[in-house]
């Protein structure tokens, strides 16, 4: 596919609508389309400018003729949420998504203030999810992990004022402006977006969504390099295994002394050859309803 | 296939604004930034 061009359409979908209208293409208002060449990126905020006015003026109502009664009232509307992937996160709620403060979850729901990540050898690792599982899940007491889960105490989220606070902080941060960065602030948040404008914007549960369609493809990917085995597909590598030994976890795992040479364990999760052919020949056989592959 | 009326989402703003509620013809937005997203789920 030819990408030289790209822009970037906004869409406002009215969930009034029942579920089968909601989400057909004739149903989607345009309200922006952002030019390219590129990606806006930060500057993608100039650009949402008009919209936010716009919903601003319609959270306040707007006089509309009711077609039924044949009498005005004052129409109001107010958006629920984003939808988007995850690189668009960054763009359009203004925290960050790489390095240590990258975790999404927290960018949007909670606001963790002490991240979850930490560097092996070459990459950042984020770790110690088990917190999120309900308690006494048979992973948390799962032994294999049991050095990461070690203090999965409560973590520390950000109420909402302290979040506006945080905010507040950073609502000169213009787009082409290099900023100090100081130590006692924990950088998750990059600028201040004008949705946070919209005076209801603060009190919505749930204000980003991810489209999960990339991510499900990545991780399926590598799910099965790794378990046939694939050259350059697998995620179980050299590097993988050294990391392990410096978590001290899965110990059956890491390399094993033999003689001068380290031996590279065989994985549980690897197939043999004869299960590889069993596996391929069950996807070959497998059936789906329409539309699900 | 679900609709987000019966989320927990929606109905925390209509708790959080029930002026907004009370009126059914006031419009519920999502705002979305790829149409290809929606239209492939």
């Amino acid at each position: 596919m030819n990408s030289s061009y790209s822009m970037w359409p906004i869409f406002v979908i009215p969930y009034n609508l029942p579920p089968w209208l909601c989400m057909q293409e004739s149903n989607f208002m345009m309200s922006l389309l952002i030019p390219g060449p590129h990606s806006q990126g930060k500057a993608f905020d100039v650009f949402l400018q008009p919209l936010v006015e716009d919903l601003l003026e319609l959270w306040r109502g707007v006089d509309t003729l009711d077609a039924i009664t044949g009498k005005d009232f004052k129409l109001r509307a107010a958006v629920l949420w984003c939808i988007h992937d995850y690189p668009a996160l960054s763009t359009l709620s203004g925290c960050t998504t790489s390095g240590y403060f990258a975790c999404g979850y927290f960018a949007c729901l909670h606001c963790d203030k002490s991240p979850l990540s930490y560097a092996i050898r070459s990459k950042i690792c984020y770790i110690g999810h088990g917190c999120f599982l309900p308690k006494g899940h048979r992973l948390c007491k799962a032994s294999d992990f049991k050095s990461l889960h070690g203090n999965s105490a409560k973590l520390g989220t950000f109420t909402i004022e302290e979040l506006l606070e945080e905010l507040e902080n950073i609502r000169d941060v213009r787009v082409g402006q290099k900023r100090k960065r100081s130590r006692d602030r924990v950088p998750i948040w990059g600028r201040r977006v004008c949705l946070w404008d919209i005076p209801y914007w603060p009190s919505l549960k749930l204000r980003h969504n991810f489209d999960v369609m990339h991510i499900e493809k990545n991780v399926c990917e590598s799910l099965l390099g790794t378990i046939l085995d694939i050259k350059g597909k697998l995620k179980d590598t050299t590097n993988a295994r050294l990391d392990l030994a410096d978590l001290k976890i899965r110990n059956e795992l890491q390399f094993q002394h033999n003689g001068d040479d380290y031996d590279m364990p065989k994985a549980r999760y690897t197939l043999s050859k004869s299960k590889k052919t069993q596996f391929l020949n069950f996807l070959k056989d497998a059936k789906f309803l329409d539309g699900y592959a | 296939m679900t609709h987000p009326t019966n989320g927990k989402a929606w109905e925390d703003f209509d708790n959080c604004w029930p002026d907004f509620a009370k009126d059914v013809r006031n419009l519920r937005l999502g705002l979305a930034t790829d149409v290809s997203i929606l239209l492939a789920t």
